[in-house]
């Protein structure tokens, strides 16, 4: 089993993951990435800062994969959440997961981005053209 | 406080309520068998501004969440974790 799990402030690039995650036996690849859209809660969006609690996010992370994989067993997983300053458009979550079939791979990376956003501490600043905001 | 009874912790805040207590470590003492629960209401009696806030955050002791109730000891790295946001 191939597994990949990271917080840091390193580009997302899935392409060599999912070339690397292309093996005989599963039958689905499934990608996802999350984007810094340009718009929350009524305020438009220029930026995000994403800070995290470097001790502890990775072991969280970790944490996190470890209760999907029990949940939804699937034959390898990538997730990367990059920190740092990003600017729309770029993307802050990148998730590969492949599996025999299509089912698995929908619910454990499903699972995945819910826990993330339960359990790994990691917080967004947004920024935009009416100031700095906490999500 | 005499020496036997003083416990220093590290304490760290993240996310919104490091606008209020700053990001850098804080060194605070407890008495001996104080809760993290005895923190938190100190946090909210030193940063007036912070307590709307502490209701909602978890709290993690040595980067393992616990409860309210945990008991701090010498030396330990308590953080204070508002809702988190990743994703």
């Amino acid at each position: 089993m191939k597994r990949i799990v990271k917080v840091g402030p390193e580009p997302i690039d899935l392409d060599a993951i999912e070339r690397g995650f292309s093996t005989p036996e599963c039958g689905a690849v499934l990608t996802f990435r999350g984007i810094v859209r340009d718009h929350a809660d009524g305020h438009v969006t220029e930026a995000i800062d994403y800070t995290c609690y470097d001790a502890m996010a990775n072991k969280e992370l970790e944490a996190v994969v470890d209760r999907c994989l029990a949940a939804h067993p699937v034959s390898h997983v990538a997730v990367l959440h990059r920190t740092g300053l990003l600017e729309v458009g770029e993307a802050s979550l990148g998730i590969v997961v492949a599996s025999s079939h299509r089912a698995e791979a929908f619910a454990c990376a499903a699972m995945i981005i819910d826990e993330i956003k339960k359990t790994v501490p990691i917080w967004k600043h947004e920024i935009g053209p009416d100031g700095k905001r906490w999500a | 406080m005499t020496k036997e009874t003083v416990l220093t912790i590290r304490l760290l805040a993240f996310g919104a309520l490091s606008d209020h207590l700053g990001s850098r470590p804080l060194e605070m003492n407890f008495a001996t068998g104080s809760r993290v629960s005895d923190l938190i209401a100190r946090v909210g009696r030193e940063y007036p501004a912070a307590q709307s806030q502490l209701p909602h955050c978890m709290t993690a002791v040595n980067r393992e969440y616990v409860e309210t109730e945990h008991v701090l000891a010498d030396g330990d790295e308590v953080a204070l974790l508002p809702p988190v946001s990743g994703g």
